[in-house]
């Protein structure tokens, strides 16, 4: 599965690198849900995540030339959005402090009407439960099990050590699940 | 809850672009096309035009205004100044370019 994202994604990139801006399209259709993702997990708050997903965006096409296929170019990409990310997370706290999320706006959804959470609602609680995660641990879960990324190359993406890793994918399993036990008591199971 | 649990529910957290995304990133890719295109530095005939410019102005400042009795084997002075100036921020801009691959480089 991998080998085959990675041919597709060599194809478009060869053909990105030729000037063809309509493989570039295609390859940003691939992955921006997820870098959209992965960028929400550091600065909590949607619309930021998207400029600072363009941003990224942008500075992968001017660079794409440069690419040598060293590594993944997902692995590449989301090293870009991370540290695309945290800079603009240093940039606004020096700045003044983010708003509140945008993105989960509120979860009044009534249980006692929808004993069985819709697929949406699902999400909304899932969303919530990650955006009160410490930022490192939300970052290391989604890169792990959205993106797919072994431990190693997490580290190489995120700059943090093997062990610190280890220790957030660990941490962030634990606590995804205590806080959707929080939101949702009993009807965590319907989630599943 | 179990690995494939965990995994179906970081799954179910994947937040979706809006609609129109891609096509805003696109067309702000392509007007900075445009206006990269406009602009090109240092091409050679503006490297060949540069040299010329600076070492007429060397040369007049040497030789008239400051009204140096410069011998005619040191003609080749300002030449060569200008030579060293323009190498000189070549260089810069080559620094520049290759501190900003850098901070992007697989």
């Amino acid at each position: 599965m991998d080998d085959k994202v990675n041919d597709k994604d060599s194809e478009l990139i060869y053909k990105v690198q030729d000037g063809d801006t309509n493989a570039f399209r295609t390859l940003v259709d691939l992955y921006k849900d997820k870098s959209l993702s992965l960028a929400i997990s550091i600065v909590k708050n949607e619309s930021l995540a998207e400029d600072i997903l363009q941003d990224s965006f942008i500075k992968v096409y001017r660079n794409i030339k440069w690419f040598k296929y060293k590594s993944k170019f997902s692995t590449w990409l989301y090293k870009i959005i991370v540290n695309t990310s945290y800079n603009e997370l240093k940039r606004q706290k020096k700045n003044i402090s983010i708003e509140e999320s945008d993105f989960v706006t509120n979860l009044s959804i009534k249980k006692e009407e929808n004993p069985v959470l819709r697929l949406e609602d699902q999400k909304k609680y899932i969303q919530k439960a990650m955006e009160l995660l410490k930022t490192d641990e939300a970052l290391v879960l989604r890169l792990f099990y959205l993106c797919e990324m072994s431990l190693k190359e997490i580290a190489i993406i995120t700059k943090f050590s093997a062990s610190k890793v280890r220790v957030d994918l660990h941490r962030g399993r634990k606590n995804i699940k205590q806080q959707l036990e929080q939101l949702l008591g009993e009807e965590i199971n319907h989630l599943l | 809850m179990n690995e494939k649990d965990i995994k179906k529910l970081i799954e179910k957290s994947k937040v979706n672009t809006r609609f129109n995304f891609t096509d805003r990133l696109m067309q702000k890719i392509e007007t900075q096309n445009s206006l990269q295109t406009s602009i090109t530095f240092w091409s050679f005939r503006q490297i060949v035009i540069g040299f010329i410019l600076v070492a007429v102005i060397s040369g007049y400042l040497i030789y008239k205004i400051l009204g140096l009795n410069i011998s005619t084997g040191n003609a080749a002075v300002p030449f060569v100044w200008s030579l060293i100036l323009l190498l000189g921020l070549n260089y810069l801009l080559s620094i520049n370019n290759y501190k900003s691959f850098t901070n992007l480089k697989n």
